[in-house]
């Protein structure tokens, strides 16, 4: 599975290397070049954008209170990502994304592809799996992480992740084509 | 089609996530709450302490007085607190008695529209290009020539966007989190006094006859016209929500603010500094661009999932009528017409994409990457594109991106504040 497009990624690797005092000045530029890509990871995880800022959030708010510990860590962005993702699933398990998939467009929009009704579609699929599934597939698909770094995300072992992944790859094959598996 | 593959669902995903635009990083809030964490693990960390001492002292007295069961040894007293906060923190957030949130701490509103983490714009005479680097908070001058970057200007950080005067002397850059736009002297590269707009000014045009500045405040859903002359601030004009960007008519005649929250585009009188009937043009335009004869207006959608169209909308100037929508691919951003008028470039999720603006078809998409602002050349043969830390230039014969020109500090390409972009 190669990577399709490589493009510059929401996360830059090292977190700012200035670090004042009380650490205020270096988390702010933290949080402020981390915040985009979280908001967007969590609406991945739970197809809700103020839900999702809320989750960016907490996470960012649970590195501030550890900031010490996260500022040295070899990874920050990793435990961030374990904070958001534990926050996300947490959430979905309070209250169940189950709205309604957005509307399907009104116009027909004309061209070799439909990336607005593939998006649908994939939300509305997305939706149908667990929150933890659904986790490892965005993880996978948007954080392009490998078995590790998903495994480490959600607390479990690298083994599950490929399992689960290959099950739920096959589950949503079938909800991405409209009208079942047979048109793949 | 196997829209079921690897490849076609990572696509799908990055199409849908892109496009996702967050408001600005609510940092004081996030530390808000961040101390609340810090205050509440100690205040357990010390009721556990205390809940320590008090074993301890339940275990000594017994054994002092000789009762039964409490040899000593037998059991020793827990080591008390732990002031491993990560460790907290984290039982905070996953626990299952963990609160989520005091209402106070809620997070507030998002504030609708649309940023740029960096900003560029071309000089009149085509010799140097300003770029905004948001991170760092500097604008710094390319020679186009060489394309090599000069010395960075002190502005301020955050998000925005930087314009030029049509005579070249002054560029205008909006800083989102200050509210203010800041005049730079091109002659000393020297920054001026910030005017204040008010709350988030995401972008600015100029009029062609140079007298005004507009700036678009998406978080206050105004745009403030600025006098170029004295550098003061006009009375705001009210348009839809969250216009995060403005574009002004060849003629002068007209503004239109592109609102990201309400699918609207107001156009606004610039004259009498009054805004017309909006022109509903679908879900989250994010940008807007008028072709050099001023007949048509481009209008970037992009693909938002909750309403998904993906598209670029062509407006007919002197009807106010949205045409047929040009299909660019996920999260058509920003959009820069050549000088000759032939050529519209859109930012896409993954691509930049030529449309021709005779027959509004699109060409093949060139891959640079994502969450960029474009900036053309006066002689419309080179198309410049910023990001954070990097500008690439970009041949419109060839349509191929040359070598990126460091701008840094800042991160990578694509960070994106709501934005971004």
């Amino acid at each position: 599975m190669e990577p399709v497009v490589s493009y510059p990624r929401d996360e830059p690797a090292a977190v700012p290397d200035i670090i004042s005092t009380d650490g205020v000045e270096a988390f702010s530029a933290f949080a402020v070049t981390r915040w985009p890509g979280l908001v967007r990871l969590a609406f991945g995880l739970t197809g809700d954008l103020e839900m999702a800022e809320d989750i960016a959030q907490t996470a960012l708010a649970g590195a501030y209170a550890a900031w010490r510990r996260v500022s040295r860590a070899e990874d920050p962005d990793g435990y961030l990502r374990r904070l958001l993702v534990s926050a996300s699933i947490r959430r979905s398990g309070r209250r169940p994304v189950a709205e309604q998939p957005g509307d399907p467009p009104e116009t027909a929009v004309e061209g070799p592809a439909d990336p607005a009704g593939e998006r649908v579609a994939l939300l509305a699929a997305l939706r149908q799996l667990p929150p933890r599934q659904r986790a490892m597939i965005v993880l996978r698909y948007w954080e392009d992480l490998a078995d590790t770094q998903i495994a480490a995300a959600l607390g479990c072992s690298p083994t599950a992740v490929r399992s689960q992944l290959s099950r739920r790859m096959a589950e949503l094959r079938v909800g991405l084509v409209p009208g079942g598996a047979d048109e793949a | 089609m196997t829209a079921t593959g690897d490849r076609e669902l990572r696509r799908a995903m990055h199409g849908m996530l892109r496009c996702v635009q967050p408001s600005p990083a609510p940092v004081d809030a996030i530390i808000q709450r961040g101390k609340g964490i810090r205050l509440r693990s100690r205040r357990r960390a010390r009721a556990a302490a205390v809940a320590a001492a008090v074993a301890v002292v339940a275990f000594i007295i017994p054994a002092r007085i000789g009762a039964p069961g409490h040899g000593p040894g037998s059991a020793g007293p827990q080591r008390p607190a732990t002031d491993d906060v990560a460790a907290q923190v984290e039982r905070e957030l996953t626990g299952p008695t963990a609160p989520i949130s005091t209402a106070a701490n809620r997070v507030r509103k998002p504030i609708p529209g649309r940023y740029f983490p960096a900003g560029i714009a071309i000089t009149p005479d085509g010799k140097t290009a300003y770029v905004l680097n948001g991170f760092s908070g500097t604008v710094i001058p390319i020679s186009t020539a060489t394309n090599m970057p000069g010395k960075p200007i002190k502005v301020a950080p955050g998000p925005g966007m930087i314009a030029i005067t049509p005579d070249g002397k002054t560029a205008y850059a909006a800083n989102y989190p200050s509210g203010t736009v800041i005049p730079i002297s091109t002659a000393t590269n020297t920054p001026g006094k910030p005017i204040k707009v008010g709350p988030g000014p995401g972008f600015i045009a100029i009029t062609p006859d140079g007298k005004t500045a507009f700036a678009a405040n998406s978080a206050s859903d105004t745009v403030v016209p600025i006098s170029t002359a004295n550098n003061v601030p006009g009375k705001p004009i009210k348009v839809g929500l969250g216009p995060g960007l403005i574009s002004v008519t060849p003629d002068g005649k007209t503004a239109y603010a592109a609102d990201y929250a309400s699918g609207t585009i107001v156009p606004i009188s610039t004259a009498a500094k009054m805004p017309g009937k909006p022109i509903n043009v679908g879900p989250g335009p994010g940008f807007i661009a008028i072709t050099p004869d001023g007949k048509t207006a481009y209008a970037a959608l992009c693909n938002d999932p909750r309403s998904p169209s993906g598209t670029v909308v062509p407006i007919n100037t002197t009807t106010n009528v949205p045409g047929k929508p040009i299909n660019v691919g996920p999260g058509a951003g920003f959009i820069a017409i050549t000088p000759d008028g032939k050529t519209a470039y859109v930012v896409g999720a993954f691509t930049l994409t030529p449309i021709s603006t005779a027959t509004d078809t699109p060409g093949k998409p060139i891959h640079i990457g994502s969450d960029i602002t474009i900036a053309i050349t006066p002689d419309g043969k080179t198309v410049y594109a910023a990001t954070w830390a990097t500008v690439i230039p970009i041949s419109t014969a060839t349509n191929t991106p040359g070598h990126p020109i460091r701008i840094g500090p800042g991160p990578p390409a694509g960070i994106e504040f709501n934005a971004v972009l």
